[in-house]
């Protein structure tokens, strides 16, 4: 099964050198373009902090790990693909029966299929060369035990973005025409938190850890691994356990939108082929 | 006769722009994503601004009022100070293939669109957020009527820099050949940064906000509102805002009517 699993995942680092060579100058752009998105995002959040030297209880180098690490958790997702992104999209225009008659699991061609660990390596690199400038500037005590609870966070908030991702997809199951979108929608509203969110309003705030779980994709996660003021012991293990919980929510709604597509199939397509 | 045409030309657009206003209702309760984001986004913003700026003090022209009232406005007319027309989508898609049979400028056409488009957000954002605006802490009001009525002429010009600004980077992403999304990604962190749409550029560290003051990006954004929260002497400003106007409609022009036959369509 693993076997397998990384023998898909290579094909698709292959094709993805082959691509890139074939078309230097516009992988050149695109990897270019993509590193200044990444990297642009958190200048202006970084810019606020510098100008007054702290956001909250943030220091200007917490601020900077904040966003690297959002950077980070941000470019390993897209390093994988972008069946998270667009799961809708191809639940709702019928595309998911490209993948129901290939001769591998659901799961293991939504994890293989686009991996394009080549294109994203430079936004990967500053994100982690930021995360070990800002740990030197914060004297933060590092150990086996941190980097630890460092790779779990970051798994953590990799599983968050994805189970928010396809819990709202599944919708395209029953509304394929209405929710063909909804994915990327959804993706707009959970990757809006640029600030560390302490100044917020506690309601507010709860709903950003929970219903929109933007805050479990940096923030709370770095608050844990920084120990910022106000930060307990037990915020390192919230991330982790929200990726469970959301994890098995995401999963039962897809396995059930699935069972309900296997019996409707999809409605998307009139029978000369056009699409409604 | 002239005057038969002008009507014509204004029918079209008002036209245009009445189909496009009723197009998000096509997606359903959707739409309400859009919505949940900016209220978060602005909330966010609002939360963090007291613990930066403390009551009573003037940081760089600003004090904490004025920046809460910068930032909520900002919001409020989000769409105005980031012009984005579907342009770039309508390249990609192979849309404007037919936009080149109507009997309206391209630019202009577009600019009736996304003006229509405006219409759903400001009557489920916009409105909202200035009504519950004194429940939020903020005080909405300009710094006077005059510069209300100055502030209006801004934003105007604003939106004609922005759809200049637009059709520039259409232009681009003909010349290069790439899709609109490539291009797109740098020109929102360009413009995040050097517009003051979102933060004033006057807090930016490093006085980068002296030389970003310049550029066109916040001719598009920060002028209207630096005359809004009255941070900023109005007549420089709209002087240079038609400066602006005037440069970028003679380059963008010129340079669109070089490029439009390399316009390459993909569809899908």
């Amino acid at each position: 099964m693993a076997v397998e699993t990384i023998r898909l995942l290579g094909a698709g680092a292959r094709m993805n050198a082959i691509r890139i060579l074939r078309t230097r100058g516009q992988a050149i752009a695109h990897t270019i373009t993509d590193f200044i998105w990444h990297s642009g995002a958190m200048l202006a959040p970084i810019f606020v902090a510098v100008r007054f030297g702290h956001i909250g209880p943030w220091p200007v180098p917490a601020v900077v790990f904040m966003l690297a690490y959002g950077t980070v958790v941000s470019s390993l997702l897209d390093a994988l693909g972008d069946n998270y992104f667009f799961i809708s999209r191809r639940i709702g225009r019928g595309q998911l029966d490209h993948y129901l008659v290939q001769p591998q699991p659901l799961w293991r061609i939504l994890l293989t299929e686009g991996f394009n660990p080549l294109d994203f390596w430079p936004t990967l690199v500053l994100g982690l060369a930021l995360t070990a400038w800002s740990v030197v500037q914060l004297r933060v005590t590092v150990n086996l035990g941190w980097f630890g609870m460092l790779g779990i966070n970051l798994l953590a908030s990799m599983a968050v973005q994805t189970a928010f991702l396809y819990a709202w997809g599944s919708l395209a199951f029953w509304a394929p025409r209405g929710a063909e979108e909804i994915s990327s929608a959804a993706w707009s509203l959970i990757g809006e938190v640029g600030f560390p969110l302490d100044p917020v309003p506690r309601p507010l705030r709860l709903v950003l850890v929970s219903a929109v779980p933007s805050g479990l994709l940096s923030w709370l996660p770095s608050r844990a691994l920084l120990h910022v003021s106000g930060a307990g012991i037990v915020d390192a293990w919230l991330t982790p356990v929200a990726a469970i919980v959301l994890g098995a929510f995401a999963l039962i709604l897809f396995r059930l939108g699935l069972r309900h597509y296997h019996s409707t199939g999809s409605l998307r397509y009139t029978d000369h082929g056009h699409r409604r | 006769m002239v005057s038969e045409v002008a009507q014509r030309f204004v029918r079209a657009h008002l036209a245009t722009a009445r189909i496009a206003a009723f197009g998000p209702l096509a997606d359903g309760p959707w739409v309400a994503f859009s919505v949940a984001l900016r209220f978060v986004r602005v909330l966010i913003l609002l939360a963090i601004w007291p613990t930066l700026i403390p009551p009573g003090a003037v940081v760089s022209g600003y004090r904490l009022g004025a920046v809460l009232t910068y930032s909520l406005v900002a919001e409020v007319f989000s769409s105005q100070l980031n012009v984005r027309t579907p342009i770039a989508g309508a390249l990609w898609d192979g849309a404007i293939a037919k936009r080149f049979t109507w009997p309206m400028p391209l630019a202009t056409q577009y600019a009736a669109e996304m003006a229509g488009d405006w219409a759903l957000p400001m009557l489920l954002v916009s409105a909202p957020l200035l009504l519950l605006a004194p429940f939020l802490g903020v005080n909405p009001l300009p710094a006077s009527v005059a510069h209300l009525a100055l502030f209006l002429v801004s934003l105007v010009l604003a939106i004609a820099i922005g759809v200049a600004i637009d059709m520039a980077y259409t232009v681009l992403t003909v010349r290069i050949d790439l899709g609109p999304w490539v291009l797109n990604a740098a020109r929102s962190v360009l413009q995040a940064i050097c517009s003051g749409a979102w933060v004033p550029l006057a807090l930016l560290p490093f006085h980068m906000g002296a030389l970003f003051d310049w550029l066109p990006f916040a001719s598009a954004a920060s002028a209207p509102m630096r005359i809004y929260v009255g941070t900023g002497d109005p007549f420089p400003l709209l002087a240079l805002q038609v400066v602006w106007v005037i440069v970028l409609g003679v380059a963008v022009r010129a340079a669109w009517n070089v490029s439009r036959e390399k316009v390459a369509l993909y569809g899908g």
